[in-house]
Order: C-alpha cells, then sequence, then structure tokens
C-alpha cells in the first residue's frame, strides 16, 4: 500500500456474511424485525462497545452507552433513508451519545466545582487563572516581545514545506499521536517522524533565541 | 506554564487555519469516508487542510478511527455471553420502547440521530415540519403587520385629510379676517391721512399767526431813555421797552426832596400836547426819590417831554434840575 505501509489498516470487514441493507430493508417492512436487528446487533456490537471503551469509560457505562446507542438505533432505523450509509449513521449516533455523556459530565462538573485560581478556565486558555490575570497588567515590552515571539514563529511556520508543517502542527497543537497523524494525512509513521525531526531542527535554528525549550 | 506549553500556545496562536470553520466541518460520514481512504486527493487535501486547525474535526477524527480501528491485541474480546446479555437487556428496553410509542409516545430518535449542531445537510422530518410551521408563523405575522400597516395608514390618511380640512376652514377665516383688516386699515388710514391735512392745515394757520405776530414784535414801540442821567427841564425823556416788558419805573432824585410836600409831572407829546399829569406824589425813602410807573399799554410809541413841579397848596412851580432813574421792568 506505498506510504500506508506503517499505517494501521482500519477498512471493517464484513465476516457475517449478511446484507445489513436487505436486513434494514426488511426491519423498515415489518419483516422478521427481531431477527434482523438482532443480526445487526450482533454484527456491530463489539464495534461499539470497544469505541466507548477506548474513549475511557468505566465497564458498566460503556454497556449502558451501547445499550442507548442500540436503542436509539432501533427507534430511528426507520426513518434511515439512505440504507447503505447504516454505518456512519451508527457511528454518528455512537458519537453523539458520546457527546451527551461528555456534555453531562461536564455540566455535573460545572454545578459542583469551585473554581480554583490554580485550576484551568473554560476559554480553552491553557494557563493557570493566575498566570492570565498576571497577564492582563503586561508591560508593554512584555507584549511587544511576545508579539514579536509570535510573528517570528509563524514565519519559521511558512518557510516549513506543507507537510512538514502539518505534521508539525498536528503533533505540538493536537497533541496526536505519530500513529495517528500518519493516518490523518495518509502517510507513513516513519514519515511523520522524519517530518517532526527536520521540523523541530529547523524551528529550533530559527527561534532558540525565543523559546527556550523547542520540542516538536 | 512550562515552556512545552508556552511553545503549544505559541504553536496554536500562530496556526493559520485555526478557528470556527462552521458549515464547513466535516460530518461523520465523510469523516469516515476520510478515514477509509475513499475520497479524491482534491477533496483529502481540503479535508486536511482543516483538520489542521480545527480541533473539533480532529476530535470527530479520533472518535472514527476508535469506531473503525478493528480490536487491538491489548484489548479486552467482546465474548458471546457479554453479547448475548446486552441483546437480552436491550430487547427488553426495545420492547418496552414499543409498548411506548403504541400508547402514542413520541419515540425518543432525537437522541442518537443527527441532531448536532454541526449537521446541517440531512433534513429530517420533524425539521421539515418545523420550516413548514416556522414559515407558516412567519407568513401569518407578515400577513398581520401588512393589515396592521393598511390599517394605520387608513387611518394616518383619515387623519390628514381632517386636519387638511381644519387647515383650509381656518385659512378662509384667517383672508376673511385680513380682509376685515385690510378695510378697517384703510379707514384709519383715510382718517388719519385727513388728521394730518387737518393738522397741517392748523400748522400753517399759527405760522401765518406767528409770522403775524413776529411782524406785530416788529412793529413794537420804541422808547429812548438815558438811564440815571441828570436831565435839565426841558430834557427829552426816551423810554425804550424790551419785548417782554409791561411797565417803566420812573425815580425822580431832587437835591432838597422835601422842598416841596408834593410834586407833580407832566408828560408831553412831540406836538407839545399834555398826554398824562401825575400828581400828588411823594418823596419816598432814605433818597427821597418821587417813583413814578408808566404802563406800556397807557402810551404810544414816540418821544416826550417830562415836566416836573413841586406843589405847595394851590402854587405849583416847574422845577428845573433833577435826577432821573428807569428800570423796565
Amino acid at each position: 500500500m506505498g506510504a500506508l505501509d506503517d499505517a494501521v489498516i482500519i477498512a471493517l470487514v464484513d465476516s457475517t456474511g449478511g446484507d445489513p441493507v436487505e436486513s434494514i430493508r426488511e426491519i423498515k417492512q415489518g419483516l422478521n424485525v427481531e431477527d434482523n436487528f438482532h443480526w445487526l446487533f450482533e454484527r456491530h456490537y463489539a464495534q461499539i462497545l470497544r469505541f466507548f471503551r477506548r474513549k475511557g469509560f468505566d465497564p458498566e457505562d460503556c454497556s449502558d452507552l451501547t445499550q442507548e446507542t442500540f436503542v436509539s438505533v432501533y427507534r430511528g432505523l426507520k426513518d434511515l433513508r439512505q440504507e447503505e450509509q447504516f454505518e456512519s449513521w451508527l457511528f454518528a449516533i455512537a458519537h453523539n451519545v458520546w457527546c451527551d455523556m461528555i456534555e453531562s459530565r461536564n455540566a455535573q462538573k460545572r454545578s459542583a466545582t469551585v473554581l480554583s485560581l490554580e485550576a484551568e478556565g473554560e476559554t480553552g486558555d491553557q494557563r493557570p487563572l493566575v498566570a492570565r490575570i498576571a497577564d492582563r497588567g503586561a508591560d508593554p515590552l512584555t507584549v511587544a516581545l511576545e508579539k514579536e515571539k509570535l510573528e517570528k514563529l509563524r514565519e519559521a511556520l511558512q518557510h516549513l514545506p506543507q507537510q512538514m508543517r502539518r505534521c508539525a502542527q498536528l503533533r505540538v497543537v493536537h497533541d496526536l499521536s505519530y500513529l495517528e497523524i500518519a493516518v490523518l494525512m495518509g502517510i507513513s509513521v516513519n514519515t511523520v517522524k522524519a517530518h517532526l525531526h527536520q521540523a523541530q531542527k529547523a524551528l529550533r535554528a530559527q527561534l532558540s533565541s525565543y523559546f527556550e525549550e523547542l520540542e516538536v | 506554564m512550562t515552556h512545552r506549553e508556552e511553545f503549544r500556545a505559541c504553536m496554536k496562536a500562530a496556526n493559520p487555519t485555526s478557528g470556527n470553520y462552521g458549515d464547513s466541518h466535516l460530518s461523520e460520514a465523510q469523516m469516515l469516508v476520510y478515514c477509509r481512504g475513499e475520497i479524491s486527493a482534491a477533496e483529502r487535501e481540503a479535508a486536511e487542510a482543516h483538520l489542521v486547525g480545527c480541533e473539533q474535526c480532529i476530535s470527530l477524527f479520533r472518535n472514527a478511527r476508535d469506531f473503525l480501528e478493528p480490536a487491538r491485541a491489548d484489548e479486552a474480546e467482546v465474548t458471546a455471553l457479554e453479547a448475548s446479555h446486552a441483546w437480552q437487556m436491550l430487547l427488553e428496553r426495545v420492547k418496552a420502547a414499543a409498548s411506548e410509542t403504541t400508547d402514542g409516545a413520541r419515540p425518543n430518535i432525537a437522541r442518537g440521530d443527527f441532531q448536532r449542531p454541526r449537521e446541517k445537510r440531512f433534513f429530517s422530518a420533524a425539521r421539515v415540519t418545523f420550516a413548514l410551521a416556522a414559515s407558516l408563523l412567519i407568513f401569518l405575522g407578515a400577513l398581520g403587520w401588512l393589515t396592521w400597516r393598511l390599517w394605520q395608514e387608513q387611518q394616518s390618511r383619515r387623519q390628514s385629510q381632517e386636519v387638511a380640512a381644519q387647515l383650509e376652514s381656518k385659512q378662509r377665516e384667517l383672508e376673511e379676517r385680513l380682509s376685515q383688516l385690510e378695510q378697517s386699515g384703510g379707514d384709519q388710514l383715510k382718517r388719519e391721512r385727513e388728521e394730518r391735512l387737518a393738522a397741517e392745515a392748523k400748522r400753517d394757520q399759527l405760522q401765518t399767526q406767528l409770522a403775524a405776530v413776529e411782524r406785530s414784535w416788529q412793529n413794537i414801540p420804541v422808547y429812548s431813555a438815558t438811564l440815571s442821567s441828570e436831565r435839565g427841564a426841558e430834557d427829552d425823556l426816551q423810554l425804550h421797552f424790551t419785548a417782554g416788558a409791561q411797565a417803566a419805573l420812573l425815580r425822580l432824585f431832587r437835591n432838597k426832596p422835601y422842598e416841596f410836600p408834593e410834586y407833580a409831572i407832566e408828560l408831553f407829546d412831540q406836538r407839545g400836547e399834555l398826554v398824562r399829569e401825575i400828581s400828588g406824589l411823594r418823596p419816598t425813602g432814605d433818597d427821597g426819590a418821587l417813583s413814578v410807573l408808566l404802563h406800556r399799554a397807557t402810551l404810544n410809541a414816540g418821544k416826550y417831554k417830562l415836566r416836573l413841579f413841586g406843589q405847595q397848596g394851590q402854587a405849583k412851580k416847574q422845577l428845573g434840575e433833577y435826577g432821573l432813574s428807569v428800570t423796565v421792568r
């Protein structure tokens, strides 16, 4: 597969031998609803359960969320117009269930947590609140230096080749693993590693006076 | 903040493609297609460029990977027993849900369906219904608003007409008043003109009178008089009356004023005729002066001769030397 030699092949293989489209059509027509739905359940149960497990929920929550997903599937199946898009639809449902769960947990945290001066806020700013408050009174010289530092970083990034720059951004900004970057960009893990090494070298050469520790 | 965190924050800020992409976010279906590699090079490039700067889509990418990736060696296997148990539980829930549905309750499909804000390409029946209801409401609202506007316009037109009629009647009234004023003003003007003519006539008359007075002033008699001079018996007396004077006080002085108990004076005109005789004059005061008051009205203009006589009983003697002073009043 060329550049994808080191990437994990993630294509889903249908090993059950049935035709989900046909099953869904029969369910929509009211034919063998339980059998067909059971077949769909068995075909995707492990996949959905794994999905929630990989999200870090405890086993009980994983089971509940999987149940919740399939209940929604059952209820919405009659309205699914493109049967061949079932897997995408299933993913969307599982993703929404996950989003709802995350939102629910965040809401619980918000209602129960007292904001700490050392805690991270909700503004997306990664710095502690103390540091952000201190920054409001930053002197103009500091502000100008920060601005200059940012401009230099922008310039340095622009000088990198596009693929290398994207690898660096995905790694530093989004904290993606080498494998994730490789899958996302459709390149090998080794290529990702090489790109990141080169990017780090180039950025250090240009920005060492601005950043004490520059690790890509 | 560590140096790494600082660098990360700067990279995030420097990322030119970060930000909100609205509808250009990848959908779940698109992401699955992207992860499977079933996508054209151009689409892949566009998606990749977006993903680099979009946290939301990166999160979806991770979820898609977790969804698509088969079981790893380090993951616990899902057993058939576990699946069977889960199916039994699901069956109970589904049957319960089905009975709720037959009871008329609306199925809760929404939770798991494509209803997150990022999904905008799918038009569910609920959305269409909502859109139709919203359109109907908007239409009704617009209709109501238009009706209200029309009614308001009619009202305002009616009010305008009333105001116009009032203004017209007021204008007529003002025109009438103006014509009355013009008429009365004409009368007044005429009166004033007449009064002015009368005043001018009076002024002319007064001017004429004044001229006559001035002329008469020019004709005021002039009396020659030498004041406080020693005169002989035959000396002339000249009296000059000024414009406002009405009389002249003559005072005659003698060295021996009490030589005679009484004195008399006689005034003769130029023709030698006696025009005035005043007798019974007695010396008065310390200086023993004889005072005679001559009124202007009793004398005509001209020259007069004055003769002084001393009287003692019936005897009368003309006196030659005396002093005279004249005071005109």
